[in-house]
């Protein structure tokens, strides 16, 4: 008792410092948005974007013939943008006036649509002709009521292939003959089959990637239209599963992970002969294989189909909601997605534009002169509506990781997707 | 003095430290020879061991793509106050829970202890709920008040001090009428400069290459630290690692110097300090 | 801010030393307690809500982006069921165990040696010994990637040399934990050893001549002087690389990604309450895993405490 009284002096001026502390910290409380007040200034809007987005000159085009809104760009990686953002929408401010959303991200933050405006109440029933249907649903609540975001760039699925070993397999290497030689996922792998027999390399570097793209062309994915997950009696799911571990039994792939270092140097070792790939993703090609152009060539894949591509938009914690919505609908127009597409190979989701002839007459040196801005506009067209729902990316997390255990030869395959099932259900229960 | 008898020994003590330095220094060495090739050279198999010819190029692209001038202007900033102010508010703190007598001493030590224990991950939504209420978001401040003083640095003191400084020389101090504040400076810090030069040292290195948390609060580019415009050079779709590799060398040469600076403080110091006082 | 304060807290001891009405002891009290002050300012303003908010949090059902409900105990409940979780603390007492005390072992001798009198160029190796902790985490990543790959990485290559099979680092529990736990060794065992150093620097050298005289060998020296003198030095980076090591986060995030690899053999508990929160927006769960971690590093921290003090007063 004796120790608690003398301490008494000194937890006074810790108190009293707090308070000291705590005054000035209310008195100077302006949120993270700016404090434009009204007058001729033009209204400063924070504007998120990770990195390569390619978008910075349309934004400043954007800021010299618009006198009352100023687009502020904070860029930060991909995954920091959506931590961050998560953070701000839980802490309660410090969110941007717009932000750039993946669709994983966009169905994660659909549980809970009031942290953004309702698009809708600003407008966007108006252009939503302009965009994908799938693409536009893909941002909306279930219920079709709340939209939160506006399509940016789709990622239409192609396949690239590498003609030196086609070649070396006594295989067309003719794009048009390699396409209809893959009619279905089957014919791949019998491709797969051959090149493997005749050559020894691999048909790809990621089994991940062969299982996402079947998954995708089913009519459902983990959730059915009532939200519920149907991991388990979805059959399009073990499918692709299926043939996902059948290329890692047979040794048709390389099983590295595609975002690994090793799959580059797989890619300049040119120990496999075909890459399926988004349209934002063939960057991985062109990029780390700069010697390579004109070695690899790019055809369709059977059925089609789209992986990835982004949102814009308004988190409830700006106070321009319109000026923000004018930029946005700005910026993702037709006409400016298209300016995209020419600078930074985005593809859009705006399907007027792809008879416009910077897609229709794009050429790609890199693939042989292939026409890459038709094969990504027909890829586009297979794609259909798929519903997602607020644990997607965990899901395919667990499934990924099911087929991973398969290649580091830790599981048997069974065992491992009743492992990948169980988790499932686990983290249901959180 | 005994330099026969120790031959063998100095010997094998030196070709110890050698390979311990070529394991130690290989990565800095490999970052140079990547940041001076082009990025296909760290992929090839088997890598690249020579530095290459294309250091300016690289290094011309990471000044095109940020700031970074300015971030590392913004770095040295935070890591100078931040050093600083826990050189001071450490050692203060560590003096006091050595080598004074006040109730509750050992509780309230072993509590600072504690603090250390909290996982900070799950700590950055409450933070930054306070922060923003202070409207320090984009703001230095973030991330220099917050680490002004730290319960490392004050453990770190306070155990140094316990075993540097023999209380005679605390009390002869008392006996000469010094204030506890002068007996700070004139007797303990001058007897414990090793302490306080790796502490700044190693406060310093920690505080430039942080990026957890300043990653959260500092989104404006003219903010950032040069850790966090370091990432801004990792594009979404595709990663040339020679120019990230060439932009992190260039980054770590100012802790580099710091080192050399502090460098002439880590020895000795102590045992003459201790003497003469 | 810290301007100020230094010069409140300056002014006060002044002014306190110069206040005659008090006793001696009375003003060591109380300028004891200004000093520790700052800390606890600080604390108190940034570190104890957090806190308080975390432990909250964890009592709820709390999705975070917005839902919660108040479930009590429940979390905790269910983390006592939950086989990622039994497994992310092996891990991390794995790792802990792997790579912590032969660094600290390591380091000290590392520290000793630089400490000697004969070694030359020692600005030299006291920053090479130093540079990994410089090393940005980014190139560490690349790099140790590198080194540890499958298929491409160097170290299979020395292997497949001497005609070993190739050794998948990351596909294997014990190949991850070996890889991480040298990832962890290279980066501290140098930061361990400066701080051994600054401690040496407090042994009179007079000891060591004396030592010298009496026919004591440098290794008798290491075990009868240094170790014994710098034992408040060995407690502090114990206890500090005790709460380091369970808390291990940039490492295995490197080396096995968010999720801690395809059986989860690179998965710490802070990775997996990180996961939680900011993948799974679990964060109620998330904040059950941080107290539970918490608790858990308060007892391991006790016991090496005692082990450390057991051994240190054995001879």
């Amino acid at each position: 008792m004796k120790n608690l009284f003398s301490f008494n002096k000194g937890v006074m001026v810790v108190v009293g410092l707090i308070l000291f502390f705590s005054l000035i910290g209310c008195s100077n409380n302006s949120s993270g948005s700016g404090d434009n007040g009204g007058g001729d200034k033009p209204v400063k809007l924070t504007l998120w974007l990770w990195t390569g987005t390619g978008l910075e000159d349309q934004i400043e085009q954007f800021n010299e013939e618009n006198d009352d809104i100023e687009i502020d760009v904070q860029t930060s990686e991909f995954a920091a943008v959506h931590t961050n953002l998560t953070t701000a929408l839980a802490a309660g401010s410090g969110a941007p006036d717009i932000s750039l959303v993946e669709v994983k991200g966009i169905n994660k933050y659909k549980t809970n649509p009031d942290n953004f405006y309702n698009l809708f109440d600003l407008g966007a029933d108006e252009i939503a002709g302009d965009y994908l249907d799938w693409k536009w649903k893909d941002a909306q609540t279930p219920d079709g009521q709340y939209q939160l975001g506006i399509p940016t760039d789709i990622g239409p699925i192609v396949m690239a292939y590498n003609k030196e070993i086609f070649e070396a397999a006594g295989l067309p290497t003719d794009r048009d003959e390699v396409s209809a030689m893959i009619q279905t996922w089957d014919d791949y792998i019998e491709l797969g089959r051959t090149i493997k027999a005749k050559t020894g390399s691999a048909l790809s570097g990621n089994p991940s990637r062969f299982y996402s793209v079947i998954e995708g062309q089913g009519d459902q994915k983990y959730y059915d239209k009532e939200g519920n997950i149907i991991v388990k009696d979805n059959a399009q799911l073990k499918k692709a599963y299926d043939s996902a571990i059948t290329l890692i039994e047979e040794g048709l792939t390389l099983g590295l992970d595609g975002n690994d270092p090793e799959w580059i140097t797989a890619l300049q070792n040119g120990d496999f002969a075909t890459f399926i790939t988004p349209a934002w993703d063939t960057k991985k090609l062109t990029e780390n294989a700069p010697d390579s152009a004109g070695k690899w060539d790019m055809t369709s894949i059977p059925g089609g189909g789209n992986m990835g591509g982004s949102y814009l938009t308004i988190p409830k914690q700006s106070e321009y909601p319109e000026e923000a919505y004018e930029f946005i609908k700005w910026i993702l127009s037709p006409e400016q997605q298209i300016v995209t597409f020419k600078k930074n190979g985005n593809f859009p989701s705006t399907p007027s534009v792809y008879n416009d002839s910077a897609i229709t007459e794009l050429k790609s040196e890199y693939f042989n002169n292939a026409p890459v801005g038709s094969l990504f506009a027909k890829a586009a067209e297979g794609a259909n509506f798929v519903v997602e729902g607020p644990d997607s990316i965990s899901i395919e997390q667990s499934i990924n990781d099911a087929i991973t255990r398969v290649v580091d030869g830790q599981a048997s395959p069974e065992e491992s997707w009743q492992m990948a099932l169980d988790e499932i259900e686990r983290l249901q229960a959180r | 003095m005994n330099s026969k008898r120790f031959n063998i020994g100095k010997v094998i003590t030196y070709i110890f430290l050698v390979i311990i330095t070529l394991i130690s220094i290989f990565p800095f060495y490999w970052m140079f020879v990547i940041g001076s090739n082009d990025t296909s050279a760290i992929n090839k198999f088997p890598p690249a061991f020579i530095p290459g010819s294309n250091f300016m190029e690289n290094a011309a692209n990471v000044f095109e793509r940020i700031d970074f001038l300015q971030a590392v202007l913004n770095s040295f900033i935070v890591s100078t106050l931040v050093t600083f102010s826990v050189l001071f508010f450490c050692s203060l703190a560590g003096f006091s829970f050595a080598k004074m007598r006040f109730k509750g001493n050992k509780q309230l030590f072993i509590f600072v202890i504690a603090t250390m224990m909290v996982p900070i991950q799950l700590g950055i939504i409450p933070s930054y709920m306070i922060i923003s209420k202070f409207g320090w978001i984009n703001d230095l401040k973030a991330v220099i008040v917050p680490w002004a003083v730290n319960a490392f640095g004050v453990f770190w003191m306070r155990q140094y001090i316990a075993s540097a400084i023999p209380d005679e020389l605390i009390d002869a101090g008392k006996i000469d009428g010094c204030s506890n504040f002068r007996i700070y400076w004139n007797v303990v810090v001058p007897s414990v400069r090793p302490a306080i030069a790796t502490l700044g040292l190693i406060t310093f290195m920690q505080v430039w290459n942080e990026f957890l948390w300043p990653l959260v609060v500092l989104k404006d580019t003219s903010v950032h630290t040069i850790q966090i415009a370091l990432r801004n050079l990792n594009s979404n779709y595709y990663t040339d690692y020679a120019m990230i590799l060439n932009g992190t060398f260039l980054a770590t040469i100012p802790i580099l110097i710091v080192f050399l600076l502090f460098s002439k403080q880590f020895i000795a110091g102590l045992t003459e300090g201790a003497v003469k006082a | 801010m810290n301007v100020n304060l230094k010069t409140q807290t300056t002014n006060k001891s002044l002014k306190l030393s110069k206040m005659k009405g008090l006793n001696q002891t009375k003003r060591d009290q109380i300028a004891g307690y200004i000093f520790i002050s700052p800390f606890f300012i600080l604390f108190s303003i940034f570190g104890v809500f957090p806190i308080f908010f975390t432990a909250y949090v964890s009592l709820n059902k709390w999705n975070i982006l917005g839902d919660k409900t108040f479930v009590g105990f429940q979390n905790y409940q269910m983390l006592m069921s939950d086989p990622s979780f039994w497994k992310s603390l092996g891990n991390t007492f794995s790792i802990w165990f792997l790579s912590t005390l032969p660094q600290l072992f390591l380091a000290l001798i590392l520290a000793f040696i630089l400490n000697q009198v004969f070694i030359k160029g020692k600005d030299f190796f006291r920053l090479s010994v130093f540079m990994p902790n410089i090393t940005s985490v980014v190139a560490v990543a690349i790099i140790f990637g590198a080194i540890f790959g499958e298929r491409y990485g160097i170290l299979n290559y020395f292997l497949s040399l001497v005609g070993m099979d190739p050794i998948n680092w990351k596909g294997g529990v014990l190949g991850t934990h070996i890889a991480i736990s040298t990832m962890v060794m290279w980066r501290w065992t140098g930061y361990n050893s400066i701080i051994y150093l600054a401690a040496l620097q407090s042994i009179p050298k007079d000891l060591y001549e004396a030592a010298t005289i009496d026919g004591a060998s440098k290794i008798q020296q290491f075990f009868k002087i240094t170790i014994p003198m710098i034992r408040p030095m060995i407690i502090f980076t114990v206890i500090v690389s005790t709460i380091g090591g369970m808390q291990i986060f940039s490492e295995p995030l490197i080396f096995s990604g968010a999720g801690g690899g395809s059986v989860k053999q690179g998965l710490t508990m802070t990775l997996y309450l990180y996961e939680e929160a900011f993948t799974r927006s679990n964060f109620g769960y998330a904040s059950a895993i941080a107290w539970l971690l918490f608790i858990i590093i308060v007892l391991f921290s006790l016991v090496n405490l005692f082990i450390t003090r057991r051994i240190n007063s054995a001879d």
